[in-house]
Order: C-alpha cells, then structure tokens, then sequence
C-alpha cells in the first residue's frame, strides 16, 4: 500500500469522531447559542415595538395636549367674559345701591333741614310771644294804679256768676 | 286716737244736720246731747271741731293785685259773700304778679278773675294747649 491510500478506519474513525464532535457542539454549543441570540433578537424586537408604542402614545398625548390646551383656552375665554359681565354687573349695582343710598341721605338730610328750621321757627315763636307777654305784663304793671286796678277788679266781680 | 275720730264724726254729723236743716238748730242739739249719753265730756271737743270745719267749709282766700283801703275791701268781700254762695268768712292776701283783678279759693272752686289769668289763657291759646 502507498502512501496515498486511503486508509479506511482512520477515515471512518475521523467521520466517527466528527459526529460525535458535531453532536456534543450542537447539542452544547449551537443550541444555547442560538437560544441566546433568538432571546436577544425578540428583546430588541419587543423594544422596538415598545418604542414605536411609546412615540405613538406621546405623539397622542400630544394631540390631547394641544386639544386640552385649545379647550383651556376657550374656558379661559369664556370665564373671562364671564367675569367681566359679573364685574360690569356688580358695578351696577354697586352704583345703583350707592345712588339710592345717596337718595336716601338727601331726603334724610332735608327732612333733618326741614325739622331744625321748623323748632328754630317754633323756638323763635315761642321766644316772642314770651317776650310779648312780659312785656305786655310789664306795661300793664306800670299803667294800672291803684284806682284802676279797683275799677278793673269790680269789672271781674260784675261779670263773675258761680 | 279712737275719742278723736268720734269727735270728728261727731262735728261731721252736726256740721251736716245744721246745713241741711237750718231752722232746726235747736232740736238737733237736744237730740246730740241725749244721743251723747255719758259722753259729754267730749262735746266741747266736738264744738271746736266743728267751728274748724265750718271755718274750712265756709272760709274763701282772695287774693287782690291792688292793696285796697279797708273800706273798700270790706265792700268787695261783701259783693263776694253775695255773689258766691256759702262763703262765710273771706280772708286776703296780696300778690302784684296778677297784674289787676282779683283770685278766689274757696274750699270747691278757683276763680281767676285778673289781667294775669286772661293773659296766661290768651297765651295757651297761642301755644294751643286746652
């Protein structure tokens, strides 16, 4: 046999050896790996599905910002205008309110004008017809003598009835 | 206390019997004294209660604005005992303050007869008081 023959047994004990060699690396090596590398393929793919879920719902919360925001803006709006008709109201009022109290204080103040100027009148009145009468006492005191007081006291006596 | 209630009753009762009856002075007395009984004692008591009463009764206070002469005052109390019945005994006083004319009290009625008294009424009318 030459040295180019092919021998056999070691042949089929190489293809026996790299049998068992490609078994224990599948069976070791390849499937782990493979496991490995489809559990981090379907992590990257879950994350990029997360991602685009999560640009989806900010891109909508977004859109409900904006929509919020426009609808904030219209309450703000309409509160506005309604607290502008409350204030403009309320003005009204107040100035109604401050108008009738004035009213009020005027006729008052009158009334009071009319009362003091009516007592000062009676007061006055009073004060001369006092006058009058001390005076008219006065007088009489000083005109009536003796001789006349005796014609007047008979006078009374004369028109006396009991 | 109790003797001079009666004394009192008693001069009340003649004071009464004696206005009522004038013409029968006599027999009201008889009859007050037999009533008395024991009690006589107090009936000179009773006399003098009774001239208080008639006093008080009968009395009158004149009050004039002028002093009048005796004479003259005697006169107008005179025209007075004549105009106003019942008035026995007229005492006066003086009070300037009515001016002219004359006040009389007697023990039921005021009179107010002087320039004092019609100015005080003409000033009430005045003022409006009744």
């Amino acid at each position: 046999m030459s040295a180019l023959e092919i021998d056999w047994k070691v042949l089929i004990g190489q293809i026996v050896n790299f049998a068992i060699l490609f078994f224990v690396l599948k069976i070791f090596v390849y499937k782990p790996f493979l496991s490995l590398l489809k559990t981090r393929r379907d992590k990257i793919e879950e994350g990029i599905n997360k991602s685009a879920e999560a640009e989806e719902r900010l891109s909508r919360m977004e859109e409900m910002k904006k929509k919020m925001e426009e609808k904030n803006e219209d309450e703000k709006k309409k509160v506005l205008i309604a607290a502008e008709s409350e204030a403009k109201k309320r003005i009204a009022e107040s100035m109604q309110k401050a108008e009738e109290e004035k009213s009020q204080l005027l006729v008052k103040a009158r009334k009071e004008a009319e009362e003091i100027k009516e007592k000062e009148s009676e007061e006055v009145k009073k004060r001369t017809i006092e006058n009058v009468f001390a005076l008219t006492e006065k007088l009489l005191k000083e005109k009536i003598d003796e001789k006349e007081g005796k014609k007047i006291a008979n006078e009374f006596l004369s028109k006396l009835k009991v | 206390m109790k003797i001079e209630k009666e004394i009192s009753s008693w001069a009340r009762a003649l004071y009464l019997a004696f206005e009522e009856n004038p013409d029968k002075v006599e027999s009201i007395l008889v009859n007050f004294k037999k009533s008395l009984g024991k009690k006589q004692v107090i009936i000179v008591s009773i006399f003098k209660k009774l001239e208080r009463i008639y006093l008080k009764e009968k009395r009158a206070e004149l009050s004039l604005a002028q002093e009048f002469s005796e004479h003259d005052k005697k006169e107008f109390k005179e025209k007075i005992k004549g105009i106003v019945p019942g008035i026995e005994k007229v005492d006066d006083v003086l009070d300037e303050s009515l001016l002219a004319g004359f006040r009389l009290k007697t023990k039921d009625v005021l009179v107010r007869a002087s320039l004092k008294d019609v100015l005080l009424k003409l000033k009430n009318k005045i003022y409006g008081h009744n």
